[in-house]
């Protein structure tokens, strides 16, 4: 295994990549009882459209979520069943590029991780278990059905994206899992669930060489790779968007917004690009912002007023979203704010403050075992890791951002998703 | 964790783990009532708005960030019969940046937030208040946003009815227009001399931070600090059904029941046990049988209320099997009550339980927050290994003896439905 010395003092990961081309990182914690670990893979709710071999393959949207759902059943009984004998809590989660399997624990780690491998290198798609899950998977949609959070960015990207598989719900909907068949899982898991497209992150109290030692034992089982390599079809995405508003109705108190901007999709630097974009949003809109003042003390937005950023497979946004009593007002001001940054230049003395702050959250960061795994594994997706982003934040400067800066937030590229309270008769 | 008093009502803990992001917590606690309720709310509002050294908001975010990203958590809530004013400041830790007196700066700043707020000789700005006056209104509104929070929040209030701790912890909208920086300020200093204080701390340099405490505390001992009515179960009653209709695409079940008398700690304990088993881990009935086998939800939990023994179940489920999820939750407590389960299932969740409370001491957060649970409900420090013996010493008869306790008291049904 090798070592990677993280520019702090004290830390440190190994890396090293199994025979079947799986990459194990492990980032050993002393002094702490708990051991979060990481199965993931790259495949989210954007992928879409792939070719296994010389077959053209095009899933449903939420099949990504579904084949999570169905990994914890296997054909000897569920995998929660298998980590009740450990004590450890496990879960899964999918998001738009990458889908992960996690357990925590603070003992039998060696055998949390055994059956971590084993369930995820299992799959065991029937009929039966496969129509049972379409029930449960229904509802979680409907969950979400009801939530004002969700719904307000699923209508900012209808607005953003006129045919990039983010404009779908992670989950699908209830007729698009309809049409969902064990082939067509099958079909998912050997193009995805291949070692050499997946990661592997034990962050805790386990040693290096142990994991090393337990893929050796454990990667050997389970469905074989297929021999025909994944190749993604390139999403076929104009640099345009759709529409410049949308408007739903919901029971809510107030009206809730989310002002959104279609970036160009990152190719290069992601590290440095991504950081600086999430710089630049807190430089614009973050809690010392002219701007969030001004906001906040005229009564246009509240304590819910955030901002994020997202990039990945062929897709990058940046968006402000919070309650608001006039929604198009707060967009008129963020549009302003932003031009007035590029015109007058970033004030070098608010840049260094962002800088420390930027520090203090990626250091802090660390403390929490399930962050340092949750971060390793999409670190790794993208191509780079804690160095990668430590050392950006120690070294970027207001000159580079104001690069970045003349490059997004283009004010044709905007849009702005509202939720209105319903009507009710009084 | 060491516990010990520093002043008339003032207790510091501190705990140096091997933490890389400490955490400050300051806690005031006086009894709950109608009166200031709303008042109470309304403060942390204020006490964001600038100190005396960072007169301005801004000024104060920017201090902040200059302290490597410190992180402020300003808050008002209710525990049992305590109305609690709470402040927490966090950030990476001094030693992994290397910077020697960064946790006195950070614990000056949040000593300053809660006891040197940004007033004038008649109080609060009141323009500041007027502005601080609407985003609580928003907040009480916005209630109704999240359905499945609403059900739950609902079903507790119809659960503690005729009782304090069915008390809003936002407040009330009517309160908000009789309150201006004059009044508010009144009721911050009356709090303020009447609450006790705890102060919890999580890092490095602990000893400088306790003297730094009781150095600032040291004028504060002239409050006079109100006793607290201890928690209490809710009696057994007819069970309330409500239906509540709103404009949902999945309705969302509730049930609360109560043990009907207050529990000691190994009961408690038993009942927690009894709850992992059957709504509270993965491997529990509701989870299993309900989710699993049956599909009629994505999610369908169980969890204890350590405050009042209250055990609340909540699920989310299309509107035509309703009656049918109702009727699998209770059926599944009802085989549990009968002992119908076998020893792995206690075994699982007594692993499952003492495992999470093991990984407690791994975080500033969790460290902080257990301790803080442990005083406001025992009024004294429970170390989580201390909890792990009493759940390692708990029986099968002890189970179905906290099963056996439980009455429904609430069920709530929040549909989309008309009929």
């Amino acid at each position: 295994m090798n070592r990677v010395e993280l520019p702090v003092p004290g830390e440190c990961y190994y890396e090293y990549t199994h025979k079947s081309g799986l990459k194990v990182l492990v980032f050993p914690t002393v002094g702490k009882r708990s051991t979060f670990a990481i199965f993931g893979a790259k495949i989210g709710s954007t992928t879409s459209d792939f070719m296994l071999g010389n077959r053209r393959c095009h899933v449903p949207s939420g099949t990504a979520h579904f084949l999570e759902h169905k990994m914890f059943e296997g054909e000897k009984g569920d995998a929660f069943t298998l980590f009740a004998e450990t004590g450890a809590s496990a879960n899964a989660f999918t998001s738009f590029d990458r889908t992960c399997y996690l357990f925590e624990t603070t003992g039998m780690e060696e055998q949390s991780l055994k059956t971590l491998i084993e369930f995820v290198r299992s799959p065991y798609f029937t009929d039966e278990n496969v129509d049972k899950e379409q029930g449960i998977i229904g509802q979680e949609i409907r969950m979400y059905d009801d939530n004002p959070d969700w719904q307000i960015m699923m209508g900012l990207f209808g607005l953003l994206y006129h045919n990039h598989p983010i404009k779908y719900d992670i989950a699908g909907t209830v007729e698009s899992i309809s049409e969902l068949t064990p082939e067509i899982l099958y079909d998912c898991y050997d193009a995805y669930y291949r070692p050499d497209n997946m990661v592997l992150v034990v962050v805790g109290n386990i040693s290096p060489e142990r994991v090393e030692q337990i893929c050796r034992e454990m990667l050997d089982i389970g469905r074989k790779a297929s021999k025909n390599k994944v190749r993604p079809i390139k999403i076929d995405e104009p640099d345009t968007i759709v529409d410049k508003e949308f408007v739903k109705k919901m029971d809510i108190s107030m009206p809730q917004f989310m002002f959104g901007y279609k970036e160009k999709p990152i190719d290069n630097d992601i590290s440095k690009n991504e950081l600086l974009c999430d710089m630049l949003l807190t430089l614009i809109a973050g809690e010392t912002s002219p701007l969030y003042r001004k906001l906040y003390d005229s009564g246009l937005v509240n304590q819910s007023f955030g901002f994020e950023s997202s990039s990945g497979n062929g897709y990058f946004y940046t968006a402000f979203s919070g309650e608001s009593r006039d929604p198009r007002a707060v967009a008129v001001e963020i549009s302003k704010a932003i031009a007035k940054m590029k015109n007058n230049g970033i004030s070098k003395s608010r840049f260094e403050e962002c800088r420390r702050r930027f520090l203090g959250d990626i250091l802090t960061s660390l403390d929490s075992q399930d962050s340092v795994a949750s971060n390793m594994s999409a670190f790794y997706f993208k191509n780079y890791d804690f160095c990668d982003i430590i050392n950006s934040i120690k070294t970027v400067t207001a000159d580079d951002a104001e690069k970045v800066l003349a490059g997004l937030f283009r004010e044709n590229m905007s849009a702005l998703s509202i939720l209105e309270p319903i009507d009710k008769e009084i | 964790m060491n516990r010990g008093k520093i002043a008339n009502g003032v207790y510091f803990s501190s705990l140096d783990g091997n933490f890389r992001k400490s955490r400050l917590m300051i806690t005031l606690r006086t009894p709950i009532s109608r009166d200031n309720l709303t008042e109470t709310a309304l403060l942390p509002y204020l006490l964001e708005r600038g100190t005396k050294t960072y007169p301005d908001m801004t000024k104060l975010k920017r201090r902040l960030d200059s302290l490597y990203g410190s992180e402020l958590y300003t808050s008002a809530s209710s525990y049992g019969y305590s109305r609690i004013l709470s402040a927490s400041i966090a950030g990476v830790d001094a030693k992994l940046v290397g910077v020697s007196g960064l946790s006195l700066r950070r614990a000056e700043l949040l000593y300053d937030i809660l006891f040197n707020p940004s007033v004038s000789e008649k109080g609060f700005d009141e323009k500041n208040t007027a502005i601080e006056k609407e985003k609580l209104r928003e907040t009480i509104r916005s209630e109704i946003n999240d359905k499945r929070v609403y059900a739950l929040r609902y079903a507790n209030r119809l659960f503690f009815d005729g009782d304090l701790r069915a008390l809003p912890p936002n407040g009330y909208e009517d309160d908000i227009d009789k309150i201006n920086g004059e009044s508010l300020y009144k009721a911050y200093k009356k709090f303020v001399k009447s609450a006790s204080i705890e102060i919890l701390y999580c890092g490095s340099e602990q000893d400088k931070v306790r003297e730094l405490m009781t150095k600032l505390f040291d004028s504060e001992k002239n409050g006079t600090h109100k006793m607290i009515a201890p928690s209490k179960a809710v009696g057994y009653a007819d069970s309330v059904d409500k239906r509540l209709v709103m404009d949902v695409e999945q309705d969302k079940f509730v049930m609360m029941m109560t043990p009907g008398r207050e529990l000691d700690e190994k009961e408690l304990r038993s009942l927690q046990l009894a709850c992992a088993m059957y709504g509270g881990a993965p491997m529990s009935r509701l989870f299993r049988n309900v989710r699993e086998k049956q599909s009629l939800c994505y999610y369908c939990a169980a969890r204890v209320s350590t405050e009042s023994g209250a055990v609340t179940v909540d699920s989310g489920v299309d509107h035509s099997n309703a009656e049918k999820l109702k009727n699998a939750v209770i059926y599944e407590l009802e085989q549990l009550q009968k002992g119908e389960f076998d020893d792995e299932e206690i075994e699982q969740a007594r692993i499952y339980i003492i495992n999470t409370l093991d990984g407690v001491a791994d975080t500033a957060e969790g460290t902080t927050s257990w301790y803080l649970n442990s005083i406001l409900r025992l009024g004294k420090i429970i170390t989580p290994s201390e909890v792990a013996d009493t759940y390692r010493s708990v029986k099968r008869e002890d189970i179905i003896s906290a099963f056996n306790l439980l009455k429904p008291s609430v069920r709530l049904l929040l549909t989309g439905e008309e009929d």
